[in-house]
């Protein structure tokens, strides 16, 4: 607990020890450079798919899997070297996923450094279950 | 139809979404299932995928600002993901399931009653904007849960405790299900949990409400995207438009939130609703 002393009409006598500013800042950098990562890759996605494929109908799309097959690392960048649209916006879309997975990463690391054993554990916890969702059970899910 | 033309027009359709459910104060995710599902045809989980990135996106938008100005408390926003994150998991998990049955009706019936059970919801913050006498539980003393803000318009610094972290963790559970279930915020319910059950400074549920959609979103979308059930042709468009939007109804245009958006924003919400409702039970 922190010394500062709240009024008494707030019903508590002190506050917790905040966390340091660059904790803030950090995540703040985290969130912004995912999100701006993620629009960008969007939009050359877009912008590179309508060039390529002009007339494609949504009944094409809808027939096609051609996403799945980007859930397979290699596959992935394997488009991505020869500039495939569709694994432009997939990465796009993981990068996104991906962003508050970073955070609450950085968050762990800065209750860890804060020396708050449960937090740091809580917080590992939820990083853990975002994975499992992502790595087990969304590939679990696809298969039944 | 032209793909190129479809994706314009959800581009559009999201931008609008966005625009009002900013200004409304509920996000335009609430609206986008049934709006996809209902105008364009999207299959239903697609629908649900497509949702979940943009309400992804633009929680992290607002998110990054609230976290940079210090309005979001770190230790509140993580301590209750631990149960919005298993929810959203779950919540994903039955939708795909019962689309795997067939069970199409019973998702429409349901998003039609949550969003007509937002409506009321929706009305619920009308309080004081700093709680007094607020005592904190045994949970919220140890985890250090509460801290201090610079308030602007009150010019002063305005520290607080939660308070009630048991009821809270429960509600925010129940929010967890729901947006894993339906790619929505579920900020009605959030902020349930945060005003209601922690008592918490308006501005400092707001922000910390945000913070955590981000975090749900990702649980739910990640299980639908390695599941198979994402498409960056449908989700992109949604996702950017959304975001356009939701940052022009905050940020240009703040003047324009009043009732009457408000308003406008909820009979659509429930003509969308009435209309799933419908069209689960066979009546459409």
């Amino acid at each position: 607990m922190s010394d500062e002393t709240p009024p008494p009409e707030y019903g508590f006598d002190r506050l917790p020890e905040p966390l340091p500013g660059r904790a803030y800042a950090t995540m703040a950098i985290v969130l912004r450079v995912g999100l701006l990562l993620s629009v960008a890759l969007f939009v050359i996605g877009l912008v590179l798919f309508f060039v390529e494929r002009p007339l494609e109908t949504i009944a094409d799309l809808a027939a096609s899997q051609r996403f799945l097959r980007f859930l397979v690392p290699s596959v992935l960048v394997a488009g991505l070297a020869h500039g495939d649209p569709t694994a432009i916006l997939s990465l796009g879309m993981f990068t996104l996923v991906a962003t508050p997975m970073a955070r609450v990463l950085t968050g762990m690391f800065y209750f860890r450094a804060h020396h708050e054993k449960v937090m740091t554990s809580l917080t590992l916890t939820v990083l853990i279950l975002l994975l499992v969702g992502s790595l087990l059970l969304g590939p679990y899910l696809a298969h039944l | 139809m032209d793909l190129l033309l479809i994706a314009l027009l959800f581009f559009l359709v999201a931008i609008g979404a966005g625009f009002l459910g900013s200004l409304a104060g509920l996000g335009g995710g609430v609206i986008l299932v049934p709006i996809l599902v209902i105008g364009f045809h999207v299959d239903f989980v697609l629908a649900v995928g497509a949702s979940a990135i943009s309400v992804l996106a633009t929680s992290t938008a607002a998110g990054a600002t609230y976290v940079h100005d210090h309005l979001t408390d770190l230790r509140i926003g993580m301590f209750l993901e631990i149960a919005t994150v298993p929810g959203a998991l779950i919540g994903a998990t039955i939708t795909i399931y019962l689309a795997k049955l067939g069970l199409y009706p019973v998702l429409f019936v349901t998003l039609g009653v949550v969003l007509l059970s937002t409506i009321p919801g929706s009305f619920l913050r009308h309080r004081s904007e700093v709680p007094e006498g607020v005592v904190p539980d045994r949970r919220a003393r140890t985890l250090g849960l509460g801290g201090s803000y610079h308030d602007r318009n009150l010019g002063r610094e305005v520290p607080y405790m939660a308070a009630s972290t048991r009821p809270a963790l429960g509600v925010m559970f129940g929010a967890g299900l729901v947006a894993g279930m339906f790619g929505i915020g579920s900020g009605v319910l959030k902020v349930l949990a945060l005003d209601g059950a922690l008592r918490l400074p308006m501005k400092v549920s707001t922000a910390t409400s945000n913070f955590m959609i981000g975090v749900t979103a990702a649980a739910g979308a990640g299980v639908l995207l390695a599941a198979g059930y994402m498409n960056p042709v449908i989700a992109a468009p949604v996702a950017l438009g959304t975001t356009v939007g939701s940052l022009a109804g905050s940020r240009i245009l703040p003047g324009l939130r009043n009732e009457v958006v408000r308003y406008v924003f909820l009979v659509l919400m429930a003509v969308l609703a009435v209309e799933l409702i419908a069209r689960g039970l066979g009546y459409a």
